[in-house]
């Protein structure tokens, strides 16, 4: 590997918060076994391990289903794939939203020990919150089975939903990082708020049926994203609305984002 | 060619959580003792200034001593060279692949076991998971920590530890190896043994950067030594010179 010699000062600190975000692109291999790792910690000596993502996610929507079925009113779709599609999204943006509030102070260890890319955690992170949804999706297979829900051709609007899902959240860590490794109210801040707004988002219920909270709902970014994945699967299509704010949303956040890490990547290890 | 090159470089850190609230710009320190870096205080914040003004050049086949008293700025001036912290003023320019082994636990996931680490560690340096398994058995032999390889990382001693993080720290090839104090915590027998590996790197076209309180270990293993006090250099010369005069000052300061 070829070595190149590095440059530091001050001035340089705006590229180099840049390139960071790049570098820690290429080590991909180092972030994914991070993840695993804190996985294999989490499920340590557990026999069924990671199986148990499944399990307890199941147990909620079975739950969940039999008690909120009252709320859904008549639907042209099946209520507990709706809830299990909504939780699932919930659950990964929710991880997101808290592990990036402690994505720098938690890797204080590795940041003042080594020097590599800051964005390495983020990507860790990511994967981490990634593979945890990917075991809970199983159930959502099963219960497509075992409800007979065929996907049209239109479900496949839920790809690209996908993709910008994973996009945004890597620039919400990012900043949600930053920002709460200097202000330390920012995480307790975003768990308080994260817990409110699950019951403000269209998981447990369906907004036609909320009347003036069915109304406001769209304000919040979470209910957006969850229905460019949602609505998709369940019903083949999806409102543009949706897609023109999350695109928006996404874009704008993640220009604030790389500005506000552009101006504080060096400092970062002086926070933790 | 393998290079190490600071000019004039200044780190300044922002304290939180200090009781001290001062309005007024003042620049102080640790009340004539030779403790810390200097503490300024600015519109109700404090910084502490704990690199000013280094100049050093090292190329290859240096091999640097810092001393200083606790806080003096050895600890930072390594980590502001691998590129940990940036500097505040000045810059630092670095050619080479670059090795380090700072305090306990750092750049370690203490709860994973000493293999796992191994394996990060690997992967961290630009290996594939498969070079990084092959790395494996030259780091354990090297370390000699045996079926403790196989526990986690929070289960052994300091000076365990400190194996590990050497052998890990030496097993990339690093042109540039920084190291803190810390080597101290390991057994006479392992310290000729890592004394012996740090000269091998040094010898082919490395640099060596090694911080400690034990003077005899800059001595036997350093050409140069810098000693630093409150973020300045103090002074700058052949080792032996230096380490004997930072000694007297320590006595001297011990009687009074």
């Amino acid at each position: 590997m070829p070595i190149q010699a590095r440059v530091l000062t001050g001035e340089h600190e705006k590229q180099q918060a840049l390139s960071d975000l790049w570098k820690g692109v290429t080590q991909w291999r180092i972030w994914t076994a991070l993840a695993m790792e804190d996985l294999r910690r989490r499920y340590h000596r557990a026999a069924i391990g990671l199986l148990w993502v499944t399990l307890s996610f199941c147990a909620f929507i079975v739950v969940k289903a039999l008690v909120f079925n009252r709320f859904a009113g008549s639907l042209e779709f099946s209520f507990a794939i709706y809830l299990a599609l909504g939780f699932l999204l919930w659950q990964f943006m929710n991880g997101v939203v808290t592990d990036g509030a402690d994505v720098f102070v938690s890797a204080s260890n590795w940041i003042k020990g080594v020097p590599m890319p800051l964005s390495t955690f983020v990507y860790q992170s990511i994967v981490r919150n990634l593979v945890v949804a990917g075991y809970s999706s199983l159930v959502i297979g099963m219960l497509l089975l075992y409800e007979g829900h065929a996907l049209s051709w239109g479900a496949l609007l839920a790809l690209p939903a996908l993709v910008v899902l994973v996009f945004t959240s890597i620039w919400v860590e990012l900043l949600l990082g930053v920002v709460s490794a200097r202000y330390r109210d920012v995480k307790h801040l975003i768990q308080t708020i994260m817990r409110i707004l699950f019951f403000l988002t269209p998981v447990l219920w369906v907004p036609s049926v909320m009347g003036r909270l069915g109304e406001y709902t769209y304000w919040n970014p979470f209910a957006n994203f969850i229905e460019i994945v949602r609505m998709p699967l369940l019903t083949g299509s999806v409102d543009s609305f949706h897609w023109i704010y999350v695109c928006l949303f996404s874009v704008l956040g993640a220009v604030v984002s790389v500005i506000v890490f552009m101006f504080s990547r060096h400092r970062i290890v002086y926070w933790i | 060619m393998t290079h190490l090159k600071l000019q004039d470089v200044s780190v300044a850190y922002p304290v939180f959580g200090s009781s001290r609230t001062t309005e007024t710009e003042v620049t102080e320190t640790a009340a004539n003792k030779p403790i810390g870096g200097s503490i300024r205080a600015r519109g109700g914040k404090n910084f502490v200034v704990a690199l000013e003004k280094i100049t050093l050049s090292l190329s290859a086949g240096s091999r640097l001593g810092i001393v200083g008293h606790n806080g003096a700025g050895k600890s930072t001036l390594l980590r502001t060279m691998a590129g940990i912290y940036s500097p505040t003023a000045g810059s630092v320019s670095v050619e080479g692949r670059v090795g380090t082994m700072f305090s306990t636990g750092l750049g370690m996931q203490a709860n994973a076991t000493g293999r796992e680490n191994i394996t990060l560690s690997g992967l961290l340096n630009g290996l594939t998971r498969k070079q990084a398994v092959e790395k494996y058995e030259g780091i354990a032999e090297f370390c000699e920590l045996g079926s403790y390889l196989d526990f986690p990382v929070n289960t052994y001693s300091r000076g365990m530890a400190m194996r590990l993080s050497f052998a890990m720290a030496t097993a990339f090839n690093p042109d540039v190896l920084l190291l803190d104090e810390w080597l101290g915590a390991g057994d006479q027998a392992f310290r000729k043994k890592a004394e012996a590996r740090m000269q091998e790197l040094v010898a082919a076209a490395g640099i060596l950067v090694l911080a400690s309180h034990r003077l005899p270990l800059i001595r036997n293993n350093c050409d140069d030594c810098l000693w630093l006090e409150h973020g300045t250099v103090k002074m700058f010369g052949p080792a032996h010179e230096v380490v004997a005069e930072f000694r007297d000052s320590t006595k001297s300061g011990d009687a009074s």
